[in-house]
């Protein structure tokens, strides 16, 4: 179980470099790993702004909670990262999410999708989708200048 | 239509698939099933002449039942591909604490303007 998010439009650089042969495919990859880290800057932030709540969570109360506990909160920002590039026959990917378990022994990939979508008792926060929402635009710039960066000094 | 009628146009939407349908939080009490539905940003909007011209609202659908193979989330489904949204079935999880299935969709509408010419 995990949060997964597509995000659309970030592979047209990363045609454009492909096509650079294999030399295209080394600035393909630098390209997407700088809009990668600002893509992940972005959802550190919202980790962090995740409302916290009681290490004692009650599922058959009636009310509602909000948030994440501490321990939770410490599980997301520990176990966050980027993997390696991975190239696929459809081009040069990089994931952005969560691995191993916090100190309750939960799956911080389990955590981070009941944050995001919510609990029939805890108010969903979709503090993953919005950070990839409000970072796209930003993370496409960051590619486009490592692009154009790279081309300069292929075809200065 | 301005941001709240398409909003409210999305609500009794929701409300026709299923009569416990609430805005943002569930009721205190509320039995199953029931949809959660909320809007929660503003989606990649269209500009023009240094204005927006066409604004897209971000939000999410959660329908919580206990029946396996639930038709109302075929009703869902069919509901959001008639609100010309662009959507996806973001999660589904088993409660094990409750017994509950909660599936969750994720949706951007367009046509929200305020000056009376969107969709």
């Amino acid at each position: 179980m995990g949060v997964k998010m597509t995000v659309k439009g970030l592979e047209e650089y990363i045609q454009k470099l492909e096509k650079l042969g294999d030399k295209g495919k080394e600035m393909a990859r630098r390209s997407l790993y700088e809009g990668a880290g600002v893509m992940a800057d972005k959802i550190k932030s919202s980790i962090n702004n995740i409302p916290t709540r009681s290490e004692e969570s009650d599922p058959k109360s009636t009310g509602m909670q909000s948030g994440i506990t501490p321990t939770q909160k410490q599980g997301l920002t520990d176990g966050f990262g980027i993997t390696k590039m991975i190239t696929t026959s459809t081009g040069v990917n990089v994931r952005i999410g969560f691995a191993g378990k916090n100190a309750d022994g939960k799956s911080n990939a389990s955590v981070a999708a009941a944050a995001e979508s919510g609990r029939s008792w805890v108010q969903p926060t979709h503090f993953f989708s919005q950070a990839v929402n409000s970072s796209t635009g930003a993370a496409q710039s960051a590619m486009q200048q490592e692009f154009d960066k790279q081309i300069r000094q292929v075809m200065p | 239509m301005t941001l709240q009628e398409r909003l409210k146009w999305f609500g009794v939407g929701a409300a026709s698939i299923c009569p416990r349908a609430y805005h943002y939080t569930r009721a205190k009490n509320s039995t199953v099933p029931y949809i959660v539905w909320a809007e929660d940003s503003e989606a990649e909007s269209f500009h023009a002449d240094s204005r927006k011209a066409e604004q897209r609202i971000s939000g999410s659908l959660s329908y919580f039942t206990k029946k396996e193979y639930d038709p109302v989330c075929d009703d869902i489904q069919t509901f959001l591909d008639g609100s010309t949204a662009y959507w996806y079935l973001s999660a589904v999880n088993y409660e094990p604490e409750t017994g509950l299935i909660h599936y969750e969709w994720r949706w951007d509408i367009h046509g929200c303007k305020n000056d009376g010419q969107g969709a």
